[in-house]
């Protein structure tokens, strides 16, 4: 007796399409499963088993085969478990095999019968687009968000049996979750003072331009990041599929179905190679650059992660795809963040200040050693923050609200959007140079500054990006003037340069 | 060949054997000019290798009252001085000869101050080096010679004044001496090789073992277009204790040491001491009280050093008529202050100390827009810079 029934199974972020078959023959009753299953989807034999008998159904005194086709591809989880048990009841013929036929089904069992949801839910319902997707109840809406054929919730088993077996209709999806009240983020105007920090944030949001900040602990440098998500405007559909397909792959509660706001990732210094880019042993899972897709990546102490991680990092921020390689496979994994980090450049407090600093050159190249050039050199926005002045603290007087400040950011990205890109930072040099010409001015500052060293051929581009971004943010003509020019020379402080003899001559 | 730099090709046999003694004992590990003394009062080199070889119970007692030497460390060096003399045994040549060839090979000489006549340098000089190992011209007398010393973490301010006494007393003629430290040391000895002054070099490590590896390039330039200086040996690691003994040498050999920027307990102090016991005048260059690093300048002023505001002021001192054509006034900085009423108020605000983007921008109480494009016309003129995102002016 033969039967089968489709699910799919997660690598990485894509869903494929797993064909369950269930076989029984006569000989002692067992419960095999082959084709590759990882741990958890072996462990589906317990779970199973347990759940159609809960479920009051029966299970075969029979010897019971379950492949898992095709089976050169690892499966992993618990999400076949409900297609493994519809396919047992099919074969036992408590429900018509032709019931199966069109319908895919993804869910994990409980031991009592109830079908639960799993991790990935949008990519493996996108894979099975062309089917009637049947999945558990609290994962309809984000099952729904992929727009396949049809979507079934289930709560048990036995409301699923019964369904197929023709004796109920397919219960009523759950309510759609009333819209959850605005997240309370935290407001822009609650950093007092820092005005060029507040600037800085503020084009951080509209041109998508990595951020530095220096200054010692205590100076709002964690504040400044979370406020920087909320100028963040709503993620397109577009956006929005991709930043939830990484983060419904990797189990993130997703309450709504789709995930429209930009996400902050903080992870710790502490985090390795793998966690921040990709990867593991069973499965490859994406890393905390793929979550904060589309969203913000935030990396307090900068100086603290591990070189070897911070170096990984290159290669994805500039392509926005990382391709993960492991002895199992390969697996491509989006990631176009907004990377904001945070760094106290020596440990003594004063950051740095010259004069001030009583940090030993050892203590100071550590810290500036652990940053390669390559890296610093994404990081068009660099900023020294220091501690608000406590009398600004005292008045009382706060900041432009983030409200404001998110219109004028939507605004300049709307511009940026004209351009046929999601923000300034993403324009190429040509591209630059057609809708942002320089004023003869700005030709002049330019070219007299590249001849004093003040500024690399590299910084050239990022800056002329950078004073883009700040003329999006006034409305301005897209012409590049000194002006703009020089705002965007001072928000890029530059680092990782220690008085050296070298740089004598380079002083007018 | 003056004042005492000692070529290998042009030494008798005896003063071979003798140099020979003396590298064997610099290459010591852990041996430094306090102990060299102890080793050498009363004996030349080769007896006091002979003496340690033996294990000669006087010699070994005077070692012993050096700080820090122990057994172990005396049985490390007799085993090296052991080995030392087998490999001389299997060439056939005195101790030392291929230590001396192997620095001969990389175009360094030696002077053994202690033993040449370069009199006035080290002539009632407390702790004379027993051999220094030279690279570049060796140091000619009649060139006068000015010791530029600082703080490695300096200030844009200090940046300026050393560039401004590097490249003054190139134009003077006058040799920098320095440590080739980052920081003051550094820039001073590149604005007077920029001039095509003359400088001299002290490092603390051996002449093939760059530090710091920044100055690099500043290592080989004062190599190849001056004197570069050591202590010791190839091969020696630069560590700690070395420093404090390399700024001994500058002081000796500067004729007047000037100070541009030190913390009151800076590396620079050491200098000052040893310049101090030198009879060698010590000047200061004033700074403003707010800053750290001018702590140490300012308290030399208070002390009674002479405040060094030009470069004519160092020559005065060195007895050298100011030259007309000599760099006085601020080659850093334009002669016109800046017209615009901000800039001249953001000066004002800089005078004080570096100043972050946040700070000018609440004190000047101006827009980030126009205070941008006050400091960018102020950078390019030469009035303020910028590092790591804190604002100074040379002024």
């Amino acid at each position: 007796m033969l039967a089968t029934a489709t699910t799919a199974t997660l690598v990485g972020v894509d869903g494929h399409i797993v064909t369950v078959e269930v076989h029984t023959s006569n000989g002692l009753p067992s419960f095999t499963i082959v084709g590759l299953p990882d741990a958890a989807c072996r462990e589906a034999r317990d779970r199973v088993r347990a759940a159609v008998l809960s479920s009051g159904l029966d299970w075969p005194d029979s010897r019971v085969t379950v492949n898992l086709a095709p089976s050169g591809l690892r499966k992993g989880g618990a999400v076949l478990d409900v297609a493994m048990a519809v396919a047992v009841l099919a074969v036992t013929e408590q429900v018509p095999a032709e019931s199966l036929r069109g319908k895919a089904f993804l869910g994990e069992l409980g031991l009592d019968g109830a079908v639960r949801g799993t991790a990935g839910v949008l990519p493996l319902t996108d894979a099975l687009r062309d089917h009637a997707v049947v999945v558990a109840s609290e994962a309809y809406h984000v099952a729904l968000a992929a727009s396949p054929r049809e979507v079934h919730p289930v709560r048990t088993l036995g409301q699923l049996a019964s369904v197929l077996a023709g004796r109920a209709p397919w219960p009523d999806p759950p309510p759609v979750p009333p819209q959850p009240p605005p997240v309370p983020v935290p407001d822009l105007g609650d950093v007092i003072g820092q005005p060029s920090a507040r600037r800085a944030v503020e084009v951080a949001a509209a041109g998508g331009h990595h951020l530095l900040m220096l200054g010692p602990p205590g100076a709002g440098k964690t504040m400044l990041a979370r406020r920087l998500v909320g100028l963040l405007p709503e993620l397109n559909r577009q956006c929005a599929m991709e930043a939830t397909r990484v983060q419904s792959a990797a189990g993130l509660p997703l309450p709504t179905g789709l995930a429209t706001r930009p996400l902050l990732r903080s992870p710790h210094h502490t985090a390795t190679v793998s966690a921040l880019i990709g990867g593991g042993t069973n499965a490859i899972r994406p890393g905390e650059i793929s979550l904060a897709h589309r969203g913000v990546l935030f990396l307090d102490e900068l100086g603290e992660f591990a070189p070897s991680v911070l170096d990984a990092m290159r290669q994805p921020l500039e392509e926005g795809v990382v391709r993960v390689s492991r002895a199992s496979g390969t697996c491509s994994f989006p990631t176009r963040f907004l990377l904001v980090a945070a760094m106290n450049p020596c440990p003594c407090g004063q950051a740095g200040r010259p004069g001030s600093c009583r940090c030993s050159d050892l203590a100071r190249r550590r810290y500036l050693r652990r940053l390669s050039g390559p890296l610093l050199d994404r990081f068009d926005l660099r900023i020294q923050v220091r501690p608000p002045d406590p009398d600004h603290l005292l008045d009382g007087i706060r900041g432009e609200p983030t409200a404001a400040v998110a219109s004028r950011v939507a605004a300049a990205r709307e511009r940026a959007a004209s351009r046929g890109v999601e923000a300034n930072v993403e324009l190429t040099g040509p591209q630059l140079e057609h809708f942002a010409p320089l004023t003869p001015a700005a030709y002049a500052a330019l070219r007299e500054r590249l001849r004093g060293g003040l500024l690399s051929g590299r910084g050239l581009h990022r800056v002329r990006c950078v004073a883009l971004t700040l003329g999006d943010l006034a409305g301005d003509e897209p012409l590049i003037d000194a002006e703009r020019l020089d705002e965007a020379l001072t928000l890029r402080a530059s680092v990782g340069k220690l008085h050296e003899p070298a740089s004598a001559g380079a002083a007018p | 060949m003056t004042a005492g730099a000692i070529s290998v090709e042009a030494s008798t046999a005896e003063e071979l054997a003798e140099l020979g003694a003396l590298a064997v004992l610099c290459s010591l590990p852990h041996m430094g000019p306090a102990r060299l003394r102890a080793l050498l009062s009363g004996r030349d080199a080769l007896e006091a290798v002979d003496h340690l070889r033996a294990g000669r119970a006087a010699t070994l007692a005077g070692l012993r009252s050096c700080h820090g030497v122990d057994e172990p460390l005396i049985a490390t060096w007799r085993r090296q001085i052991a080995a030392a003399f087998e490999r001389a045994a299997i060439d056939g040549h005195p101790v030392g000869t291929d230590l001396l060839a192997a620095h001969a090979r990389e175009g360094i000489w030696l002077w053994a101050p202690a033993r040449t006549d370069a009199s006035e340098i080290w002539e009632s000089d407390p702790e004379p080096p027993a051999l220094l190992f030279g690279q570049g011209a060796a140091i000619d007398p009649e060139v006068r010679r000015v010791g530029v010393v600082g703080t490695r973490r300096c200030t844009a301010y200090g940046r300026t004044v050393a560039q401004q006494l590097g490249s003054g007393l190139a134009a003077a003629g006058v040799a920098v001496v320095s440590g080739l430290a980052t920081g003051i040391d550094g820039i001073a000895q590149r604005s007077a090789l920029d001039a095509d002054g003359p400088v001299i070099g002290i490092v603390g490590s051996g002449l093939d073992q760059v530090y710091p590896t920044a100055n690099r390039t500043l290592w080989a330039d004062v190599a190849r277009h001056g004197t570069l200086l050591s202590e010791y040996p190839l091969g020696r690691r630069a560590a700690p204790w070395q420093f404090p003994a390399r700024n001994r040498i500058v002081a000796a050999l500067c004729e007047v040491l000037v100070v541009v920027e030190s913390a009151s307990a800076g590396g620079s102090m050491y200098t000052v001491d040893a310049a101090a016991e030198r009879n060698r005048p010590v000047m200061a260059v004033p700074g403003p009280i707010t800053s750290a690093v001018s702590a140490g300048t300012n308290r030399l002023l208070a002390e009674g050093c002479a405040p060094v505001c030009d470069v004519a002021d160092v020559l005065a001192a060195l007895g050298e008529p100011p030259r007309s054509d000599a760099a006085s006034g601020s080659p850093g900085l334009p002669t016109a202050a800046p017209a615009e009423e901000l800039d001249r108020r953001i000066l004002d605000e800089l005078s004080a100390g570096p100043r972050t983007l946040d700070e000018l921008a609440l004190q000047t109480g101006t827009g980030l827009g126009e205070l941008a494009s006050s400091l960018g016309r102020l950078q390019l003129s030469g009035w303020a810079s910028e590092t790591g995102g804190w604002w100074e002016t040379a002024r």
